[in-house]
C-alpha cells in the first residue's frame, strides 16, 4: 500500500470512530440540527470527499 | 388511494421496465461471465444507480423513515455510518475486480475456494448466503404485499401483491441476466430519486420551511435531534445494528459480486462514487420524511406507518404519492431480483459445478436459468408460510453474513489463512448468531452480529494458525493482486 493513501484510509477509520463517540458524548445534549444531525452529515460528506480523492489515482 | 390508481401506476410501471428490460440484451450469452456478470463490461453510471437499487431495498424508505419516526436522529448516524462503511469498496473493490479478472471467478465464494484451495469453502459459503437471503427476499415479497394491500385498502391482495412481485422479478433476470436487472434497477432508483426528493421539497415547505420543520422538532419532540434521545437508540443498541453494516459491502455476495462487473477501473470509481452520492441523498431524503411524519402525526402505532401516512396525506400531491408507492414496490422488486441472480449463480458455480465436476460452461448457464425460478418461488412460498422462522432469518440476514468478513479479509491480507479455518468460522458462527436471533438472546446486552463477529474472527485466527496453508495458491494470488494494485495506482 503506498503510504500517503493509506493515511486517507485511517482518516476514514478515524471518522467513523468518531461517529460512535462525539454524538454519545459531546453532542449528546445538543438537542438542535446543528448537533449530532450535523456532526453525521459533514462527517458522511468528508468520507465521500476522501473516496473521490484516493481513487482518483486509480489507471485503467 | 383506489385500486384503479395503484393498478393505473403498476401498469405503466411494468411497459416502461419491461421495454428497459428487452432494450438492454446484448447478444446471446454463452457463459456464466456473460449472463451473470453482463461480461465484465458494465459502465460505470448504470452500475452505480444497479448497486444503489440493489442496496436500498423496498424498507429504506419505510423501516428508515420509520426509525427516525421511532427513535431520532439516530437512524440518520446509522445509515451514514453504514455509508461511510462503504470505503471498504476503495480498498477491495480494485482487489475484487483485478482477480475476477484474472482467475475468471463469477462469485464472491468461488473466490473464497480458489484462494483457500478448497471447494467445500465455496460450497459452504454458497450455502450460508443462500439460507440468510432466501428468506429476506422472501420478506421483501411479503412487504410488496402488504404495501398494495395497504395502499387499497384491501382491495388489491397480499397474495396479488407477492405474485406481481415474484413475477416481475422472473422477468427482469431471465430477460439477458444482469443486464436487464441492472437496466431496470437503473430505471427505478433514477425515477426513486427524483421523486423521493421532492417530496421533500413539498413536505418542507407545506411545514414552514427548513427552519420551523427543525425549530418544530426540538420543541415538539426533545430528544429527536440527539442520541440516545428518547432512549430507543441506546449506544449498545446503536452498535448491534451499526456493526453488520459497516461490512456490508462485503459480506453481501448480491453487492460484492458487483465489483466483479465494471468494464475497467474507471467504471469501478464511477460505481463507488455515484451510490455514495445516491445513497447519501437518499439517507437525508428517508430521515426527513421520518421526521414529517413524527411533527404532523405524532400520535401513529407503529413507525412503519409514517411513510405511507405521509404519501397519502395532503402534504404530498396524489400523483406524487402513487409515482413514490410503485417506487417502493419497484425498489423491493430491484432488490429481489438482484439476490435471486446472485444465489442463482453460486448454487450454480459452486454447488453444481462442484457435484458435476466435467459440466460445460453452457450446462452451468443452463442449470443457472433453471434455478432462477426455483429460487424465486421458494421465496414466494415461504412469503405465504408468513412462518416466524423466516422473520428471524431475514432479520438476521446482515448479522448472519457478516461471518463471512474475516475470510473475505484474509483473502487478500493474510497469507496464513486456511480454509479449515474459513469453514469453521463461517459455520461455528453462523450457527450461533441464527441460536441467537431464534431464542431472542443477547449476551452481555450486545446484538448477534457482534458475538458473531467475534466468534468468527477468533475461530478463523485460532484455527488457520493451527492448520497448514496453502502457500503456492495464496503466493500466486497475492502476488498478482500486489502487482496489478501497483500499476492500477491503487491502495
Amino acid at each position: 500500500m503506498n503510504g500517503s493513501k493509506v493515511w486517507w484510509l485511517v482518516a476514514v477509520a478515524v471518522l467513523i470512530l468518531l461517529s460512535y463517540l462525539v454524538p454519545y458524548t459531546l453532542l449528546s445534549g445538543v438537542d438542535a440540527w446543528y448537533g449530532s444531525f450535523l456532526f453525521w452529515t459533514l462527517v458522511t460528506a468528508i468520507v465521500i470527499g476522501i473516496n473521490a480523492v484516493v481513487s482518483s489515482a486509480w489507471r485503467d | 388511494m383506489s385500486s384503479t390508481w395503484v393498478w393505473t401506476g403498476v401498469a405503466i410501471y411494468v411497459v416502461f421496465a419491461t421495454v428497459t428490460a428487452y432494450l438492454s440484451r446484448s447478444g446471446k450469452s454463452l457463459n456464466m461471465a456473460h449472463y451473470f456478470l453482463g461480461n465484465r463490461q458494465m459502465g460505470g453510471f448504470v452500475s452505480a444507480m444497479s448497486y444503489s437499487a440493489t442496496t436500498y431495498s423496498a424498507f429504506m424508505l419505510i423501516g428508515l423513515a420509520g426509525l427516525t419516526y421511532a427513535g431520532g436522529v439516530g437512524a440518520l448516524g446509522f445509515e451514514l455510518i453504514y455509508l461511510c462503511g462503504v470505503t471498504l469498496v476503495l480498498i477491495f473493490g480494485p482487489r475484487f475486480w483485478l482477480v475476477g479478472q484474472r482467475f475468471g471467478y463469477v462469485t464472491p465464494s468461488e473466490m473464497l475456494g480458489h484462494r483457500y484451495d478448497n471447494r467445500s469453502v465455496a460450497v459452504v459459503a454458497a450455502i450460508t448466503s443462500c439460507v440468510f437471503l432466501i428468506p429476506y427476499s422472501a420478506v421483501q415479497l411479503a412487504g410488496v404485499g402488504y404495501l398494495m394491500s395497504g395502499m387499497t385498502d384491501g382491495a388489491v391482495t397480499f397474495t396479488s401483491g407477492t405474485i406481481l412481485a415474484t413475477i416481475l422479478a422472473i422477468v427482469f433476470s431471465l430477460v439477458a441476466g444482469l443486464r436487464s436487472v441492472a437496466w431496470t434497477d437503473s430505471l427505478q432508483a433514477i425515477v426513486m430519486i427524483i421523486s423521493a426528493t421532492l417530496v421533500v421539497i413539498f413536505v418542507i415547505n407545506e411545514l414552514g420551511g427548513l427552519g420551523s420543520f427543525f425549530g418544530s422538532l426540538s420543541e415538539d419532540h426533545p430528544g429527536a435531534l440527539s442520541v440516545p434521545g428518547n432512549g430507543f437508540f441506546s449506544f449498545s443498541t446503536f452498535l448491534g445494528l451499526t456493526l453488520p453494516w459497516v461490512f456490508f459491502s462485503i459480506s453481501n455476495p448480491q453487492v460484492s459480486q458487483r465489483l466483479y462487473t465494471p468494464g475497467s477501473m474507471r467504471d469501478l470509481r464511477r460505481m463507488l462514487l455515484g451510490f455514495m452520492v445516491f445513497g447519501f441523498i437518499y439517507t437525508l431524503v428517508s430521515v426527513t420524511w421520518g421526521f414529517a411524519a413524527l411533527l404532523r402525526f405524532p400520535g401513529l402505532e407503529t413507525g412503519d406507518l409514517a411513510t405511507p401516512t405521509l404519501l397519502a396525506s395532503d402534504l404530498v400531491p396524489t400523483v406524487l404519492g402513487i409515482i413514490v408507492m410503485i417506487g417502493i414496490i419497484a425498489a423491493a422488486v430491484s432488490t429481489i431480483d438482484s439476490i435471486m441472480l446472485t444465489l442463482s449463480s453460486m448454487l450454480t458455480r459452486d454447488v453444481y459445478a462442484v457435484a458435476k465436476k466435467d459440466s460445460t460452461e453452457g450446462q452451468q448457464l443452463l442449470v443457472g436459468k433453471f434455478v432462477l425460478p426455483v429460487i424465486a418461488i421458494a421465496a414466494y412460498l415461504f412469503a405465504q408460510l408468513e412462518l416466524d422462522l423466516i422473520a428471524v432469518l431475514s432479520v438476521s440476514a446482515s448479522a448472519g453474513l457478516l461471518v463471512m468478513v474475516p475470510s473475505i479479509i484474509g483473502t487478500f491480507f493474510w497469507r496464513r489463512g486456511t480454509a479449515a479455518g474459513a469453514l469453521a468460522s463461517i459455520i461455528v458462527a453462523g450457527t450461533l448468531v441464527f441460536f441467537l436471533e431464534l431464542t431472542g438472546t443477547r449476551f452481555l446486552g450486545q446484538g448477534s452480529g457482534v458475538w458473531g463477529l467475534l466468534v468468527s474472527v477468533v475461530l478463523f485466527v485460532g484455527i488457520s494458525l493451527a492448520t497448514p496453508a496453502p502457500t503456492e495458491r495464496a503466493t500466486e494470488f497475492l502476488e498478482h493482486t500486489r502487482e496489478k494494485l501497483r500499476e492500477r495506482q491503487a491502495v
